[in-house]
């Protein structure tokens, strides 16, 4: 960071994360909670802010962010309480928002990173439950759409401390955040689709200083790749007016996902005046101990304490429970595959290269995956056994995921059973040693590659089911006479 | 205390209330008036003032997550002023929201 | 046998159940008393149509028994909603506004029998205490026509008093239900905070709102409010597990009752004779073995300050939703903005537009604590002086309103003292507590003065009651009414 003035500037970055509860219904209103529908077809009068109605809130929603708080290390606040956020807008039918303000949910959490080896957290503010709005969509000429399916969604609005330090951390802050809430089943975390979003703070100060600069605001960043460039723009856009000398002005700047970069937003009149004040037609929210206690029982294995024991539990690598770990399905199913094949190692490498690829070329997710975990590891024994060679195992892989049949069924319908015994090979490795003269003289001569080479052959003659390891030895110990 | 012509027009912009030039100079004395009348307030020293937050101790009662009633688009529609498609339809807005 | 429309709704209910009387004559007979009078008063701002009379004579294969308000026709204060009329909240606003969905205390009384009349005129947005902040109209004091019915429930209150429904809804946010009964001659009652459901009451300030019941005795009220009553699962701020059965209260009298008169009373300036009126029923109540004594009730005399400033700040909230875009007027305009703006301003009245500017500036950045923070806690203080005092007395006692009905126009200029006519009516409101308000006897013009109770949180019946008794003892409609026995 260091530039012509000579000064260091460091970055204070904050996160501000809107996650999409999965709900069934809205948070204040019975109103299905669903994506996609005809516009204008999942609202009632409560939605819709018709005169009369009123709010009333949604229990699952205030159990999956006790659920959350509880995951992030927060204290969950025994009493909160709504509070209005009073703005006009045409996605916000009441022109208010009920959200939470002075007294908040949950409080003084944590996000555990683990950077370059070296272990850091990014403290948790604060989190709170409030509404989503309805959708604005430009229509033709001089008028604007909305539909209010989405409004009065539940979302969790999640603030960390400004103790970012680069585009980087943020991203996997990120990053990790989604993988919590997916974890716990009450986010899908689609920052393409809206259900995860994430606005950012960025300041720089001067390196060793306490002294904070001015703030500005990044809104509408779309992904990961989104909110790591458009960080690291922002820093180099307040590096380069500091060491010109200038100052930073707080503004908003909009992310442009097809320009990739920053645009800055029309200045308004004057800043929001939100008149936060509570919500009068819900009395407080209070958390009983014993709910809490109850939630947190019932709380799955968080990600990052999963990947620790599977490195110490099944000897994995920090890379390879970092992959298995991602998604908790996909950990689910390697535990339940080391469970059913008795061996970590193996189920590991099965999982990463073969079940992984699978989801990613045929575009499905570990929960539609047809070949269940104890099918595979009846595959997986059978290689490792030497039933069947390791590349037979791949196509067998594959034929199992396409017909649904079982691994014995497979390797007995394509005649993969591994030849192993000694007398069979011996017979076809004459045969290969008697018909490939020339290559057996260079062989002796030194050319021990060609092993490759005869090998290669036993397996054709074989209609690739000798056993490689022993066909090789085989033809070792025959060539060494 | 008193009520500038410049914080009336502040408030109407929080307030989206247009008031005509007409209306604006006795509505702005009256409000005048209005907010001395208010400012009369004692102080109090209340510090049970959390229980206060709508000072019935009534308890929050929770809704199962179920969906159930939607309104027909149509009735939803019903009562607008403009729609087309579906949709409400506003003057069209040029500026992404803020806030 | 008396007049139709002359019943008491219990008299009604009684006659229905011999079968001496049937739905349709009676729903009939206040049709044609409302169209004989509406004209003049102008209670109403939708009377009901011909769909009316068939659900009327749906009910004759109904087992009167069986339904607590059995063809008891009700007319509803037009800030209610109701599915298949109109429902305006008096302003331009929502002129023609149809709401999809029926107010939960509406819907009760349907239910239970009722039939709904038709919608009465209010102050606009229920902002005001003469219903003359009406869009649409002014409604006539039944006792005067040159005299306001007070508000915002006049058009209620009018009705009632002109023998054009046996009873009437109205909504209460700072006297709102009582103030126009005592000013018309009637009896208005507020339950607790939460007794009621506010769902489909389209708010003004949703921490003081309730809806009540308006009729021409205590009892007749006792009935509907037992109706309408009790936990709403779409009104988180309904009480759980509350219900009232006030129809059969009524019999113990006044007898060793402790009642309070706050000592701040004797020093609010009101007319001559709501001071004498007031002074003699409290006299008369001792007679009959009840004890009088004076509290001091600290924060009364701010209590007006304390409520302008929560209940306009509340409704500066609650009247955002009025932008054109999904219902009511709209003014079209090429920019939002301009649309929002002129929609509104022009769409609200002169008193709604002043209170929606009161309550933003109120709440805004630098004034919100110095104005809504020091009423919240006024709020608490006076709360806990009126819980303190309901430890040793059963009821407080004061006069409704500190004059008789004044005359239509001449407090319009002045937005003030509009205000102080709500002086002995908003404490309650604040507090939360249970509130009525019974005629006591006439002024010099013969313009009807009541008389307040309060009691304490869900004391209803305690105050029934004692209404009740003071009720008898004032003897209004026997003494004041005139031998017809309707006023107009």
């Amino acid at each position: 960071m260091r530039r012509e003035s000579g000064i260091d500037y460091e970055p204070v970055i904050g996160l501000e994360v809107h996650a999409q509860l999965s709900t069934r219904s809205k948070m204040f209103c019975g109103c299905p909670s669903v994506f996609g529908a005809e516009p204008n077809t999942m609202v009632c009068p409560v939605c819709l802010g018709l005169p009369g109605v009123l709010p009333v809130v949604n229990r699952e929603a205030v159990s999956m962010a006790v659920m959350l708080g509880l995951a992030l290390r927060c204290r969950i606040e025994a009493t909160s309480m709504f509070a209005r956020k009073n703005y006009f807008y045409p996605d916000c039918p009441k022109n208010y928002q009920i959200s939470m303000y002075e007294m908040p949910l949950c409080v003084d959490g944590r996000v555990d990173l683990a950077t370059d080896g070296e272990s850091r957290h990014i403290g948790i503010e604060r989190i709170h439950l409030e509404e989503d709005a309805g959708k604005l969509i430009h229509g033709s000429g001089d008028s604007s759409l909305v539909d209010f399916n989405r409004c009065g969604i539940p979302l969790v609005e999640i603030v960390s401390r400004p103790d970012i330090r680069s585009a980087a951390e943020a991203a996997e802050f990120l990053v990790r955040l989604r993988r919590i809430l997916r974890y716990l089943g009450i986010c899908d975390g689609n920052m393409e689709e809206g259900s995860l979003r994430c606005d950012v703070n960025v300041s720089l100060k001067e390196a060793g200083s306490d002294r904070l600069g001015t703030k500005t605001e990044i809104k509408n960043l779309n992904s990961f790749k989104a909110v790591e460039t458009g960080i690291r723009s922002e820093i180099d856009r307040q590096t380069e007016i500091l060491d010109k000398g200038g100052r930073i002005v707080q503004v908003t700047n909009l992310w442009d996902a097809d320009g990739k970069r920053l645009v800055e937003m029309r200045s308004k009149e004057f800043a929001h005046d939100y008149r936060y004040f509570p919500e009068p037609d819900l009395p407080v929210l209070k958390i009983e101990r014993q709910l809490i206690e109850k939630i947190k029982s019932e709380l799955p294995e968080l990600p990052f304490d999963r990947e620790v024991r599977f490195r110490e539990e099944y000897g994995l690598t920090a890379y390879e429970s970092g992959v298995l770990c991602a998604e908790r399905g996909v950990a689910d199913y390697y535990e339940s595959l080391v469970r059913a094949s008795g061996d970590p190692k193996a189920g590991s490498k099965w999982v990463m290269r073969e079940v992984l690829g699978e989801l990613k070329s045929a575009g499905m997710e570990i929960e539609e995956f047809p070949l269940e975990p104890d099918r595979l590891a009846k595959l997986i024994v059978l290689v490792l056994d030497e039933t069947i060679s390791g590349p037979a195992g791949r196509d067998v892989f594959r034929e199992m995921v396409r017909t649904g049949e079982d691994a014995e069924a497979a390797v007995a319908r394509l005649g993969l059973r591994q030849v192993s015994d000694k007398g069979e090979i011996e017979s076809i490795v004459d045969v290969v040693l008697r018909e490939n003269p020339r290559e057996v003289k260079r062989y002796r001569e030194g050319k021990t590659k060609l092993l490759a080479f005869f090998v290669g052959q036993v397996m054709k003659l074989s209609g690739g089911k000798a056993n490689p390891k022993v066909a090789g030895d085989i033809i070792r110990s025959r060539l060494v006479d | 205390m008193g009520l500038t012509d410049e914080e009336l027009g502040h408030l109407e912009k929080l307030a989206k209330i247009e008031l005509t030039a007409g209306a604006r100079e006795k509505l702005r004395e009256q409000l005048e008036r209005i907010i001395e009348f208010v400012e009369q307030l004692p102080n109090v020293d209340a510090t049970a003032y959390d229980a206060v937050y709508n000072g019935n101790e009534l308890k929050l009662s929770l809704r199962p997550d179920e969906a159930i009633r939607c309104l027909p688009r149509d009735e939803v529609l019903a009562e607008a002023p403009g729609s087309i498609d579906g949709y409400f339809t506003v003057p069209a807005i040029i500026d992404s929201k803020d806030g | 046998m008396k007049e139709t429309i002359s019943l008491s709704i219990k008299e009604l209910l009684d006659s229905y159940r011999k079968g001496e009387i049937r739905p349709l004559e009676v729903v009939r007979a206040y049709r044609e008393r409302i169209e004989e009078l509406e004209g003049r008063i102008g209670a109403f701002i939708y009377v009901s149509g011909d769909d009316v009379l068939k659900d009327a004579e749906k009910l004759d294969t109904v087992d009167p028994r069986s339904l607590p308000l059995y063809g008891v026709p009700v007319a509803v204060k037009d800030n209610i909603c109701t599915r298949g009329c109109p429902t305006t909240a008096g302003s331009r606003i929502l002129e023609g506004y149809r709401a999809p969905y029926t107010a939960t205390a509406v819907k009760r009384l349907v239910e239970a029998g009722a039939v709904v009349m038709g919608k009465t005129n209010l102050d606009e947005f229920a902002m005001g205490s003469s219903t003359e902040n009406s869009a649409f109209r002014a409604t006539a004091n039944p006792w005067n026509l040159d005299y306001a019915p007070g508000g915002s429930s006049g058009g209620s209150a009018a009705a009632v008093a002109a023998g054009m429904a046996p009873a009437a809804l109205g909504s209460d946010t700072g006297g709102s239900i009582r103030q126009p009964a005592s000013l018309c001659g009637v009896v208005g009652m507020k339950g607790t905070y939460g007794s009621v459901s506010r769902y489909g009451l389209i708010a003004f300030a949703s921490s003081l709102d309730q809806i009540g019941p308006m009729a021409r005795n205590v009892t007749d009220c006792a009935l509907i409010f037992d109706v309408i009553s009790g936990h709403d699962p779409n009104d988180s701020t309904s009480m759980i597990g509350y219900s009232a059965d006030l129809s059969s209260s009524g019999g113990t009298g006044l007898r060793g009752l402790r009642i309070a008169v706050p000592r701040a009373v004797e020093g609010c300036e009101m007319s001559e004779s709501v001071s004498d009126i007031f002074r003699k029923t409290v006299s008369t109540v001792e007679d009959e073995g009840a004890k009088v004594g004076i509290v001091d009730l600290p924060g009364l005399d701010a209590s007006i300050a304390c409520y302008y400033i929560l209940a306009n700040a509340e409704a500066s909230s609650n009247l955002a939703r009025y932008d054109g875009v999904r219902y009511g007027f709209r003014h079209d305009s090429d920019s939002l903005d301009g649309m929002y703006e002129k929609t509104r301003g022009e769409g609200f009245g002169e008193e709604v537009k002043r209170r929606i500017l009161l309550g933003t500036y109120v709440l805004s950045a630098g004034y919100y604590d110095a104005y809504y923070v020091k009423a919240k806690k006024l709020q608490a203080m006076l709360r806990e002086a009126y819980g303190k005092v309901f430890h040793e007395y059963d009821l407080v006692m004061m006069p409704t309103s500190p004059t008789p009905a004044f005359k239509l126009g001449e407090r319009l200029e002045d937005p003030i003292s509009m205000y102080l006519s709500d002086i002995f009516t908003t404490p309650a409101n604040i507090a939360g507590l249970p509130a009525i308000s019974l005629p006591a006897g006439l002024s010099q013009e013969r313009l009807p003065i009541g008389v307040q109770l309060v009691a304490g949180a869900r004391m209803e019946s305690k105050l029934i009651n004692a209404a009740v008794g003071l009720e008898r003892l004032f003897g209004f409609r026997e003494k004041c009414l005139p031998a017809e026995g309707e006023v107009i």
